[in-house]
C-alpha cells in the first residue's frame, strides 16, 4: 500500500503536465490555474499523507522499483524511489510550497497582464514532478533524471517572458552554469559506477562503507569533488553563484518556487542524500563547509548592499543555502534539512509578499521607492515583515531562529576547525538579520499611498501568503524533530555562552538595521559597490565567457577542415612538379607528340596548383565552373561540373588506392 | 526473401513514380508524393514484420538470404538482418516518409526525379544495412552517393553545386579506399571470396589486417564523419534541401557508423583493439570540436550540422571503447541522433520555406508567432542537449558510463559535451523561439509538418523513457561484436 502510494507521488504532477500541454481544446484561464493547482496539490497530498504515515507508525524506509530503466552490460539502472525521513521532509516541503505558489500564480499572473498561462502551468507541473523525482529517487540515474528535468524547466521558466532579451539571456546563463555542475555530477555517477558497479543508492552506500572508510583514496576525493561540484552549481554556491541574481528575470511566482524549496535547494538535498558518500570522501566535508560559509557571509553582505528587493532576496537565498552547506559539511545533515524546511517557508513568503507589495506600488522593485507599503497594502507588508523576522532569525518567536541555532551547533561540533566555522556563521547570522531588517524597514518607511491604488491581494494570493507566514513563524518547534529524524541532534548542544551569542547575533543585526534606518550607518561606498556587484561576479562571468568565446573564436571557420583542404591542395602541386620534371628531362621534341601533351598538362597543373585561394575544393570548383562554361551549349553547366568533379575525385581516390594496395602487399 | 523484398520495394516503387506522374496527374504532384509515402509505409511495415520474425532466420539473425551469383569470383547475394540492421532499415523508411512530408511545400519543380532520389537513397542505404557480401556492400555504398548528390546539386540552396561536389569528392576518396581494401581482401583469399563471414575466417598478418582496417575505415570515417575529414558535412547539410539534410543526417551518417560497428570487429578484431585508443581520442576530438564549432555559428542549419559532428563523435567513441555499455550506447545514439537531428532540420526547413532564410538573426520570436514550431524547436533542442527522458540521453550517458570503465579521462572529456550542447542549443533557441517576432507573419506548422514532428518526438520519448525495448533489439549485434573481440584478445 505504502509502496504503491510512493510510486504515485509524482503522478499527479506529470498528469497535470500532460493535460495542460496536450489537451486539444482551448482552456479557460481559470481552468488552467485549477489544473495546475490540482496537479501540484495531488502530489503534495500524497507526499504529506505518506510522511504522516511514516512518522506516525515510525516505520523504516520503504523502497519501490517503479520500472527498470536500462538493464544491460552490467548496468541495472532502476527507476527506484525511496521514502525515509529525508524524503518525507523534502517532498512534504516541496509539495506544500509548490501548491501554494501555483495557487498564488493562478491569481497573480493574470493580474500582471500575462496571458497564455497554459505553458506556464505545464512547466510548473513538470518542474515539480522533476523535483519529486530528485527527492524520492533511490537510484543515481533516477535522481539525475529528475535533476535535469528541473534544470530544463528552470530554463524555460526563467525565460518565460520570451520576448525580453534579458529574460532569454538570464535563462541561458542559469542553464549553462547549472549544466556545468550537471556534467560533473554525471561524471561522478559514471566514476561511481565504474568503481562499484551499481547506481542503486543502498548498494552504493554499502560498497562505499566497505571501501572508503578504512583508508580513503585520492579517487574517493575526486569522486566526492565531482558530486560536490554538481550540488554547488545547482545551489548557486561559491564559485557557481553568478547565475542566481539574473535569474530574477523570471516572473515572481517562478522566483519563489525556484528559490524556496526547489531547484536551488536541490543541491543541499543532494548532499544530504549522499551524506554517507561525501562524508567518507576525504576533504569533501571541509570543502563543503568552508564554501558554504563563504557563500553565507559573502552573499549576505551582497544582499545588504542591494537596492532592488528581488535581487536582495536572490542574494539572501545564496546566503541561506550557504548555511545549509555549512551544516552539511560539518556533518549535521539534520540541521541542514531543518533549515531547508524553515527557509522554504520564509523565503516563499518573502517572494510572494514582495510580489504583492511591488504590484501595489505600481510594479516598483527599488527598495527606496517601496516606502509606505504598510498603508498601501497591509497584508503584503505584514507578511513580508514576519517572514523577514524569520529570515533574520528573531529569537524564539520565529522558525528561522530554531533552525539557525541547529546549524550553529552543527558548525561548532565540526572537529578542530568547528569554532572558526561557528564564528563565521555567527557573523553571517548577524548580517542576515541586518539585511532582513533593512528590507522590512524600507517597506515600513513613510510615503503617501498611491492615488487610487486598489491592487489589493485576491483571495488565493492572500491565503497563500498567510499560510506561508504562519509556517515561517510557527514551524520552530518542528525544527528539532526534523533534524533528529534526518540525522543529528534535536536540540542544539551549546554552552551557555555560545547559545547566548547565537541569540545576540540576530539582535545585533536587527539593531544595526534600525540604527542605519535612523541615519547612523557607517558609509563605505566602495565596499557597498563591490558587495552590490556580488564581489566580482561580473569579473568571473566575463573571464569564463571570454575564455569560452576565445575558444569558439579559435575554431571559427573550421581550421581542421581547411587544413585538410590545404593539404589536399598539395597533391596537384606535387603532381605538377613531377610532371614538369619529366617534361623537362625529355628535352625538346617535335610539337604534337606525347611529350607536348605532357608538357601542356604539366603547365595546366602548375597553373592550377598556383591559383589563389587556400582551398583545393574551391579551386576545383572554380576549375569545373570555368571548364563547364567553356563547354558552352553542348553540355549543361551542372552536368559538366559533375563529370569533372567525379573525375577529380576518382583520380585522388585512385592514388590512395595504389598507395594502399602497395602498403597491404 | 523478405530481405530481397526490402531492397526491391523502394527501388521498384521509385522507378514506378514516373508512371504515376504520367497516368495520375494531380495538383502539386500529390499522387507522386502520396505514392512515395505509400512506398515508405510499406517498406517500414515490411521491416517491422522482419523485426518480429517474419523472415526465415536462425538464432543469431532474424532473417537470412543467400543466392549464389557469380560464384566463380566468389560473389553471392548474401543478405542478413538482425535487430541493428532491421532497426536501421525501419528508421530509413520512416525518415524517407518524413523527408517526403518535409518537402511538400519546398519542392515544386522536377518533383518526380526528387522523389525518385529519395527512393534511391532508401534503397541503397537498405542494401548497405543488409549486405554481407562485401562487393554487394560496396555496390550499395557507392550507390548512395548518386541520389544524394542529385538531391543537393539540383534541389539545394546557396552554393549547392559546390557543396554537392565537395560531398562527392570526400566520399569518393573514402569509398575508393574501401573498394581497395575489399578487393585486396577478396582477391587475396584463395579461392577469391567476398563473403564477410568467410573473410572473417581468413588468417592475416597483423600488418595486413591493420592496413585493411584503415582502408575500410577511411570510408566509414568520412561518412560518419570524424574530424578532420568532416569538411563536407557542414556545407552539404546546409545547402541541401530539407529532405536531403534529413536523409544525410538520419541515414547516410548512420551507414558510416553501422559499417564501423559491424565490420572491423568481425574482420580485424586484433587490429581494432590495436587502434582503439586512437579512435576513441578521435571520437572525443569530434565531440568537442563539433560542439565548439556549433557554438560559433550564425546560421541555424549550419549549427545543427556541426552538432552532428559532435554527436557522431559519441558513436565513434562508443564503438571503440570495446565495452558492452559503450557499444550499446553508440547504437542507441545512432537512432537518437537520427530522430533529433532530422527533426531539427525539419523545423528549420519549415522556417526556410516560410521566411526564405535560416540565418539566425532573421528568425526569432516564434513563441509569439508560431507556438507549434517553437514547441518543436524547444523539444528537439532538449533532445539534442541529451535531456534525460529523450533517446539522446540514453545513448550519450551509456557511452560516458562505458568509457569511464575503460578510460576515465576520455569519459570526463565527453561529459563536457553536456555543457557545449547546452550552449549551442540555447543559442539556437534564443534566436528562434525567444526574441521579438519579425515583421513578417510566420504561419505555424501545418498538419503534415506537425504529424512528422509528432512522430519523431514520439520516437525520441519512447526510446528515452523505455530504452530497454530498443536495447534488447540491439543486443544480439552488440554481443556478437563482443564475442569476436573476446576471441581475438583470448587468442592473442
Amino acid at each position: 500500500m505504502a509502496e504503491a502510494l510512493l510510486a504515485l507521488i509524482p503522478a499527479p504532477a506529470l498528469i497535470g503536465f500532460a493535460l495542460l500541454l496536450g489537451w486539444p481544446a482551448p482552456l479557460s484561464a481559470r481552468m488552467e490555474g485549477r489544473l495546475g493547482a490540482a496537479a501540484a496539490g495531488g502530489s503534495a497530498a500524497l507526499a504529506l499523507g505518506l510522511a504522516a504515515w511514516l512518522f506516525a507508525t515510525g516505520s523504516g524506509a520503504i523502497r519501490v522499483e517503479v520500472a527498470p530503466f536500462v538493464v544491460t552490460g552490467g548496468l541495472e539502472a532502476m527507476l527506484a524511489l525511496r521514502f525515509d525521513a529525508l524524503s518525507a521532509v523534502a517532498s512534504g516541503t516541496v509539495g506544500v510550497v509548490g501548491v501554494l505558489v501555483v495557487l498564488y500564480a493562478a491569481e497573480f499572473m493574470p493580474r500582471e497582464g500575462e496571458t497564455r498561462l497554459r505553458r506556464l502551468f505545464a512547466l510548473l507541473s513538470l518542474f515539480l514532478a522533476g523535483m519529486f523525482a530528485v527527492v524520492l529517487a533511490d537510484d543515481l540515474v533516477a535522481l539525475f533524471l529528475g535533476w535535469e528535468i528541473v534544470g530544463l524547466c528552470s530554463y524555460f521558466l526563467i525565460g518565460w517572458r520570451s520576448r525580453e532579451a534579458a529574460a532569454a539571456d538570464a535563462a541561458r546563463q542559469a542553464f549553462v552554469v547549472t549544466r556545468i555542475g550537471d556534467a560533473l555530477l554525471l561524471a561522478g555517477i559514471a566514476a561511481l559506477f565504474a568503481r562499484f558497479g551499481t547506481t542503486s543508492l543502498p548498494e552504493l552506500f554499502g560498497a562505499v562503507e566497505g571501501a572508503w572508510r578504512g583508508g580513503a583514496t585520492l579517487a574517493a576525493g575526486a569522486i566526492g569533488a565531482l558530486v560536490l561540484a554538481g550540488a554547488l552549481a545547482k545551489s548557486a554556491q561559491v564559485p557557481f553563484h553568478v547565475w542566481l541574481p539574473d535569474a530574477m528575470a523570471g516572473p515572481t511566482p517562478v522566483s519563489a518556487l525556484l528559490h524556496a524549496a526547489t531547484m536551488v535547494a536541490a543541491g543541499a538535498f543532494l548532499l544530504a542524500r549522499l551524506a554517507p558518500l561525501t562524508e567518507a570522501a576525504p576533504g569533501i566535508g571541509a570543502a563543503t563547509a568552508w564554501l558554504g560559509l563563504a557563500g553565507a557571509l559573502g552573499a549576505g553582505l551582497a544582499a545588504l548592499a542591494q537596492r532592488d528587493v528581488k535581487r536582495l532576496l536572490a542574494w539572501s537565498t545564496v546566503s541561506q543555502i550557504g548555511f545549509m552547506f555549512l551544516a552539511l559539511g560539518a556533518g549535521a545533515p539534520g540541521a541542514a534539512m531543518a533549515h531547508f524546511v524553515t527557509h522554504a517557508a520564509f523565503k516563499a513568503a518573502l517572494f510572494l509578499a514582495a510580489g504583492l507589495v511591488s504590484r501595489e506600488a505600481g510594479h516598483e522593485r527599488r527598495l527606496d521607492r517601496l516606502g509606505g507599503a504598510r498603508r498601501r497594502g497591509p497584508l503584503g507588508f505584514w507578511v513580508f515583515a514576519a517572514a523577514a523576522l524569520a529570515l533574520g532569525g528573531a529569537p524564539w518567536v520565529t522558525a528561522g531562529f530554531w533552525s539557525k541555532e541547529l546549524v550553529l551547533a552543527g558548525a561548532l561540533g565540526a572537529g578542530p576547525l568547528g569554532p572558526a566555522l561557528w564564528a563565521g556563521a555567527v557573523a553571517a547570522s548577524a548580517v542576515t538579520a541586518a539585511y532582513a531588517g533593512r528590507a522590512a524597514l524600507a517597506l515600513a518607511r513613510g510615503g503617501a499611498p498611491r492615488e487610487g491604488a486598489t491592487d489589493g491581494p485576491g483571495a488565493a494570493e492572500a491565503a497563500a501568503v498567510l499560510v506561508l507566514a504562519a509556517l515561517a513563524l510557527g514551524l520552530g518547534p518542528a525544527a528539532g524533530p526534523v533534524a533528529e529524524a534526518v540525522g543529528g541532534a534535536a536540540t542544539p548542544h551549546l554552552g551557555a555562552a555560545a547559545a547566548g551569542i547565537g541569540v545576540a547575533a540576530p539582535l545585533a543585526g536587527f539593531s544595526a538595521a534600525l540604527l542605519a534606518e535612523a541615519g547612523w550607518a557607517p558609509r563605505a561606498p566602495r565596499l557597498a559597490a563591490a558587495a552590490r556587484g556580488g564581489f566580482g561576479v561580473d569579473a568571473i562571468r566575463g573571464a569564463v565567457a571570454g575564455g569560452f568565446g576565445r575558444m569558439v573564436h579559435a575554431v571559427s571557420g573550421d581550421p581542421l577542415a581547411r587544413g585538410m583542404h590545404a593539404l589536399a591542395g598539395g597533391v596537384p602541386r606535387l603532381a605538377a612538379t613531377f610532371a614538369s620534371g619529366a617534361a623537362d628531362g625529355a628535352g625538346p621534341r617535335a610539337p604534337g607528340g606525347p611529350e607536348a601533351w605532357r608538357r601542356r598538362g604539366a603547365e595546366r597543373l602548375a597553373r592550377f596548383a598556383r591559383a589563389p585561394g587556400d582551398d583545393l575544393l574551391d579551386r576545383l570548383w572554380r576549375g569545373v565552373a570555368a571548364g563547364a562554361a567553356g563547354m558552352g551549349r553542348m553540355a549543361g553547366r551542372a552536368q559538366g561540373g559533375r563529370l569533372r568533379g567525379y573525375l577529380a575525385g576518382s583520380a585522388i581516390g585512385a592514388a590512395l588506392l595504389l598507395l594502399l594496395g602497395w602498403a597491404a602487399a | 526473401m523478405i530481405l530481397v523484398g526490402l531492397i526491391l520495394l523502394p527501388l521498384i516503387g521509385g522507378l514506378a513514380l514516373p508512371l504515376v506522374a504520367r497516368f495520375a496527374p494531380g495538383a502539386e504532384d500529390r499522387p507522386v508524393r502520396l505514392a512515395t509515402l505509400g512506398v515508405m509505409a510499406a517498406q517500414a511495415a515490411l521491416a517491422v514484420a522482419a523485426l518480429f520474425g517474419a523472415g526465415a532466420g536462425d538464432g543469431r539473425w532474424l532473417a537470412l538470404h543467400r543466392t549464389p551469383w557469380a560464384s566463380g569470383v566468389g560473389i553471392e547475394l548474401h543478405l542478413a538482418g538482425d535487430g541493428l540492421s532491421l532497426g536501421l532499415v525501419t528508421l530509413t523508411a520512416a525518415l524517407g516518409a518524413v523527408s517526403t512530408l518535409a518537402s511538400w511545400r519546398e519542392i515544386r519543380r522536377r518533383v518526380v526525379l526528387f522523389h525518385l532520389c529519395i527512393c534511391g537513397t532508401v534503397t541503397a542505404a537498405t542494401g548497405v544495412f543488409l549486405s554481407f557480401d562485401l562487393l554487394l556492400f560496396v555496390f550499395f555504398w557507392e550507390g548512395m552517393l548518386v541520389p544524394a548528390f542529385i538531391l543537393i546539386a539540383l534541389y539545394g540552396h546557396g552554393a549547392r553545386e559546390r557543396s554537392a561536389l565537395k560531398f562527392l569528392i570526400y566520399n569518393q576518396v573514402g569509398g575508393l579506399a574501401l573498394i581497395a581494401a575489399v578487393l585486396a581482401m577478396g582477391a587475396g583469399a584463395s579461392p577469391p571470396v567476398f563473403d564477410a563471414f568467410a573473410l572473417a575466417e581468413v588468417e592475416r598478418s597483423p600488418a595486413a589486417a591493420l592496413w585493411l582496417l584503415l582502408g575500410m575505415s577511411a570510408a566509414f570515417l568520412v561518412k560518419l564523419p570524424a574530424v578532420p575529414v568532416h569538411g563536407w558535412l557542414p556545407d552539404a547539410h546546409t545547402d541541401a534541401p530539407t529532405a536531403g539534410s534529413i536523409l544525410l543526417a538520419g541515414v547516410l551518417l548512420k551507414t558510416g557508423a553501422y559499417g564501423l560497428y559491424r565490420f572491423p570487429p568481425m574482420l580485424f578484431p586484433e587490429a581494432m583493439v590495436q587502434v582503439a585508443p586512437y579512435a576513441m581520442a578521435l571520437g572525443l576530438a569530434g565531440i568537442l570540436y563539433g560542439g565548439l564549432l556549433a557554438c560559433g555559428q550564425t546560421d541555424a542549419k549550419r549549427l545543427i550540422a556541426y552538432t552532428s559532428v559532435s554527436h557522431m563523435g559519441f558513436v565513434l567513441m562508443g564503438i571503440f571503447a570495446l565495452n558492452p555499455l559503450a557499444r550499446t550506447g553508440a547504437a542507441v545514439e545512432m537512432f537518437a541522433h537520427a530522430f533529433s537531428a532530422s527533426a531539427l532540420f525539419l523545423v528549420v526547413g519549415a522556417l526556410h520555406a516560410r521566411l526564405g532564410t535560416h540565418r539566425m538573426d532573421a528568425l526569432g520570436g516564434l513563441q509569439a508567432t508560431a507556438p507549434r514550431l517553437a514547441g518543436g524547436f524547444a523539444f528537439f533542442a532538449a533532445a539534442a542537449l541529451a535531456m534525460p527522458g529523450t533517446a539522446n540521453f540514453v545513448g550519450e550517458a551509456l557511452v560516458i558510463l562505458g568509457t569511464f570503465q575503460v578510460a576515465w579521462p576520455l569519459g570526463l572529456g565527453a561529459a563536457a559535451a553536456l555543457v557545449l550542447s547546452v550552449v549551442y542549443a540555447t543559442l539556437l533557441l534564443r534566436n528562434t523561439v525567444f526574441g521579438e517576432p519579425g515583421t513578417r507573419p510566420t504561419e505555424d506548422a501545418d498538419l503534415r509538418e506537425a504529424a512528422a514532428m509528432l512522430a519523431l518526438a514520439a520516437a525520441v520519448l519512447v526510446v528515452g523513457l523505455q530504452p530497454q525495448m530498443l536495447i534488447e533489439l540491439l543486443t544480439p549485434a552488440q554481443e556478437a561484436v563482443g564475442r569476436a573481440l573476446e576471441a581475438a584478445s583470448g587468442g592473442g
